[in-house]
């Protein structure tokens, strides 16, 4: 077989899950490649998990079997790049960062919003379903999916929806294959709908002292232009910036022509103002990146002594979310952060233990009692020798009898990541 | 189906005899859509909640009936329009905005709703829903939802897909659940919006809310030649813009454009832009459609203000209707190509009708490379029949050949799904299949739509 094997345990290291390391790690450099790994794999009854940067690993249970990686980082170029179609082809197994160069060359942007760009794939952030906090201006990343090159796991290549801005695709299964956690097939080629590059990018933030925190919340949640992201944050030092020993900030981030931005700011700044916040601090040079920066905390562990949770639901609730695992993380003697999206309804509070044995021992039944108290709660990171123990998809979907039997539909060896995904699946 | 008036008498015993229909009239009236002839069901159903749909498709199957989901029939492409006989549903009597909660931007809806209905509730609260199929005014949401419909202004705003939160699921055996796009687990809603009802039927829509714009502006262009407008319409800058159409002669003439918007004599076709947004963006968007319009040698342009934009839209609306004054027959043509192909496109349908010998008029949605082409004819004429026929394979090919797709706004229905099919790979077949077995195994739901018959085992 044509491809890269890997067998060093040095090399394999890269790809362990929890405990659990592969006996051998491809890197397939074609998509003809890549089917007929998959294929050999399949008929031999192995199980595989598809890695793209390694970046959102951290998501979903650990796979019940584990033979093979198969890396998609060769995987990597532009197919096609019209920007005045407004689309982009491209392998899967190209970085976030990469794409965001290519695009910016030419003027255009996809928002993905997802941490670590630079080792985070576009593949592997559609597989993961990333959700970032511009969803609520832009949508989804898997709403700008237009196609899909996917090979499935008995190595058939199938390609889904096409280059065009609009068309039925039939079912939409590049969208369905979206957010599987590489349990139904492999993302191996994607064309993207972009975007033009906002005029002006601005970061607002705001040192809140815990008096303002709700009044200034209420006011963000008004503002008659909106902020493509606006965060509450308490925590994450050294991830989000803007961190001044206060109790939390304000994280606002403003796309559009100059003159809306600056109209937004003045609104911003007056609405922070009447609720009692002292400051405003603006930042326009760097503000993609430091906005860019601070999606990395959604996923950042405190050494091997934290858990990272979202808790998805309505904005008007995200406060109430968020405080109840931040009180629920207290009684059980763990520190808490916290990331409230007030247009996403995202609240993301990361649980840290003082030292290893307090986290060891009360992570579980803090993992108990957040479910009991919120039961769509996912876990976003966990350290491995943890995850086992942890409800980490939350309660399960009315739909999951659908769910099984696509994964039986496209899986039925069972042979992509299994157990990794909602209730076994 | 030899036990109908059985099936018929166990639909009554369950919703009732206001609720099931099976008069000649109201069979006929509930078989076609508007342009598409279908074969007439057994019952036409309305039922009045998700339970009596339950009940329905557990009755469907204990007789081994198939079951479509019909909106207010305005698809063009035959999509509710049975292919075998058997129970018709009408969301005729499930048509209430049932819940709006304006500080998140939701509103949950029955699906017999039209789209321009919901729009009229939600902007007492200064908000508006993104899609809006030009049929809006009767179109349903159930409907825009199966065919991911959207309108023009998917340009900004994106089509059905992207403004679903949630569904009220009854699944082939009859299982009512609720599906939140925010649950864990795979997204079973993007495979059902845009499935044409084959999936599962849709009783409930949670949909996304946005702000109204601060300012909205609308301009119209007129243009001596249809690639002269094409070719502006390429350099306008389409993002800024939340719709951009162009609308040929013979819909002009049809629509008398001259007399109701002053457009002169001598336009061949028309540029419609409209932008929304802050009120110092949409002013400079307008400013540079007018710059645009100077450039690219506009016979005539015009700003179209508040008050008469409404009356733009109707016009517009009625683009498709007005052909039925030209020829008693049509068949529209729901395309899509990549924005640079458009002119490429535009010819080869130019080229195709005139060896054909058919007429047509055309709707473009230039900011996405949508292409509506309308070829006119009197289906009693066998020969126009036929030429319109093979017109319309030309047609179709020449976009599948320049990156084209089908079912750009109206899904394939019982027109496009042979050509989607035709030119879809064996493998892409298949993994549709998998999808459609996995949600709906007896395969009951609107058999013949989105995947062959021949497919099935």
């Amino acid at each position: 077989m044509a491809v890269a094997v890997r067998r060093s345990p040095l090399d394999l290291e890269r790809f362990a899950l929890g405990g659990a390391t592969p006996l051998r790690a491809y890197e397939p450099r074609s998509i003809d490649q890549l089917a007929a790994a998959m294929r050999a794999t399949d008929a031999a009854g192995e199980a595989l998990v598809l890695f793209g940067g390694g970046t959102l690993q951290g998501f979903g249970a650990l796979p019940a079997r584990y033979d093979l990686a198969i890396s998609l980082r060769r995987l990597a170029a532009t197919v096609s790049h019209e920007p005045r179609d407004g689309t982009i082809s491209l392998l899967a197994g190209m970085t976030l960062g990469q794409l965001e160069r290519v695009l910016a060359e030419a003027g255009r942007f996809v928002p993905f919003d997802a941490p670590r760009p630079l080792r985070g794939t576009v593949g592997g952030a559609l597989a993961a379903g990333w959700l970032g906090p511009r969803r609520a201006t832009y949508g989804r990343p898997s709403d700008h999916v237009l196609g899909t090159t996917l090979v499935l796991a008995d190595g058939t290549i199938a390609s889904t929806g096409g280059t065009t801005l609009r068309g039925s695709a039939g079912y939409d299964v590049g969208r369905l294959v979206a957010g599987s956690l590489g349990t139904l097939a492999a993302i191996a080629r994607v064309t993207l709908r972009t975007r033009p590059l906002p005029a002006r990018r601005r970061l607002a933030i705001a040192p809140l002292p815990e008096r303002t925190r709700t009044r200034a919340a209420r006011h963000l949640a008004v503002l008659a232009i909106e902020p493509t992201a606006a965060l509450l944050v308490r925590g994450f030092d050294a991830e989000i910036a803007g961190h001044d020993d206060l109790e939390g900030r304000a994280f606002v981030f403003f796309e559009g022509s100059e003159g809306t931005v600056e109209r937004a700011t003045r609104e911003l700044r007056s609405s922070l103002g009447a609720a009692g916040v002292p400051e405003t601090r603006l930042f326009d040079r760097d503000a993609a990146e430091t906005f860019a920066r601070a999606m990395d905390a959604y996923v950042a562990s405190v050494e091997e002594r934290s858990v990272t949770y979202r808790s998805l639901g309505r904005p008007s609730d995200v406060e109430t979310r968020g405080r109840r695992l931040e009180e629920l993380a207290h009684d059980y003697g763990l520190q808490s952060e916290s990331i409230f999206d007030l247009r996403t309804g995202d609240a993301v509070v990361r649980v840290v233990g003082n030292d290893e044995l307090r986290f060891a021992t009360a992570i579980v039944p803090f993992d108990d009692a957040a479910h009991d108290a919120l039961p769509a709660t996912i876990v976003l990171a966990a350290p491995a020798l943890v995850r086992e123990r942890l409800n980490v998809w939350g309660a399960p979907s009315p739909g999951l009898t659908v769910m099984r039997r696509l994964k039986e539909q496209f899986d039925p060896r069972a042979t992509l990541a299994p157990g990794r995904f909602v209730a076994g699946i | 189906m030899e036990r109908s008036a059985e099936l018929c008498e166990r639909l009554v015993a369950a919703l009732g005899r206001e609720a099931v229909k099976t008069a000649i009239e109201d069979l006929v009236a509930y078989s076609g859509e508007a342009r598409q002839p279908g074969m007439q069901p057994v019952a036409v159903v309305l039922p009045s909640e998700a339970r009596e749909v339950s009940a329905v498709v557990g009755i469907a199957h204990e007789f081994a009936a198939p079951i479509v989901a019909r909106g207010a029939g305005t698809g063009l492409c035959g999509g509710a329009v049975p292919t075998r006989r058997g129970i018709l549903l009408s969301f005729a009597r499930m048509n209430r905005v049932l819940a709006l909660d304006a500080r998140n931007r939701r509103v949950r809806v029955q699906p017999g709703a039209t789209v321009r209905a919901l729009g009229a509730v939600v902007q007492e609260c200064g908000l508006f829903f993104g899609p809006d199929p030009s049929s809006g005014a009767v179109a349903t949401l159930g409907g825009s939802v199966a065919t991911n419909a959207g309108g023009p202004r998917t340009n900004a705003y994106g089509a059905m897909a992207e403004h679903v939160l949630a569904l009220e699921v009854v699944l082939d055996d009859g299982t009512i659940v609720e599906l939140d796009r925010d649950d864990a687990g795979y997204d079973l809603l993007a495979a059902l919006v845009g499935s044409e009802g084959t999936l599962g039927i849709v009783t409930a829509l949670e949909l996304r809310l946005l702000p109204l714009p601060a300012s909205t502006r609308l301009a119209l262009g007129a243009f001596a030649d249809f690639e002269r407008a094409l070719s502006a319409t390429l350099a306008a800058d389409a993002n800024a813009l939340t719709s951009l159409q162009i609308v040929d002669v013979t819909i002009l003439r049809a629509l008398d454009a001259y007399g109701r918007l002053g457009v002169p004599e001598g336009t061949r076709a028309l540029v419609v832009a409209e932008t929304s947004g802050e009120r110092d963006d949409a002013a400079a968007n307008e400013a540079a459609l007018v710059r645009l319009f100077g450039e690219r040698d506009a016979l005539w342009y015009r700003l179209v203000g508040d008050a008469e934009r409404p009356a733009v839209r109707t016009f517009l609306d009625a683009a498709f209707g007005a052909l039925g004054r030209v020829a008693p027959n049509s068949a529209i043509l729901d395309l899509c190509v990549p924005r640079t192909a458009m002119p490429e496109a535009f010819l080869s349908i130019e080229t195709a009708v005139r060896s054909a010998q058919v007429a047509f008029g055309m709707l473009v949605r230039a900011g996405e490379g949508v292409l509506q082409p309308v070829l006119t004819y009197n289906r009693r004429d066998r020969r126009a029949s036929e030429a319109v026929a093979s017109a319309s394979e030309a047609i179709t090919s020449a976009c599948f050949a320049l990156g084209g797709s089908v079912g750009a706004e109206h899904g394939f229905g019982s027109v496009h799904r042979s050509a989607f099919s035709d030119g879809c790979e064996s493998a892409t077949l298949d993994a549709l299949r998998r999808v459609r077995d996995a949600f709906a195994p007896s395969r009951a739901l609107n058999p013949g739509k989105i995947l062959p018959e021949a497919a099935w085992p």
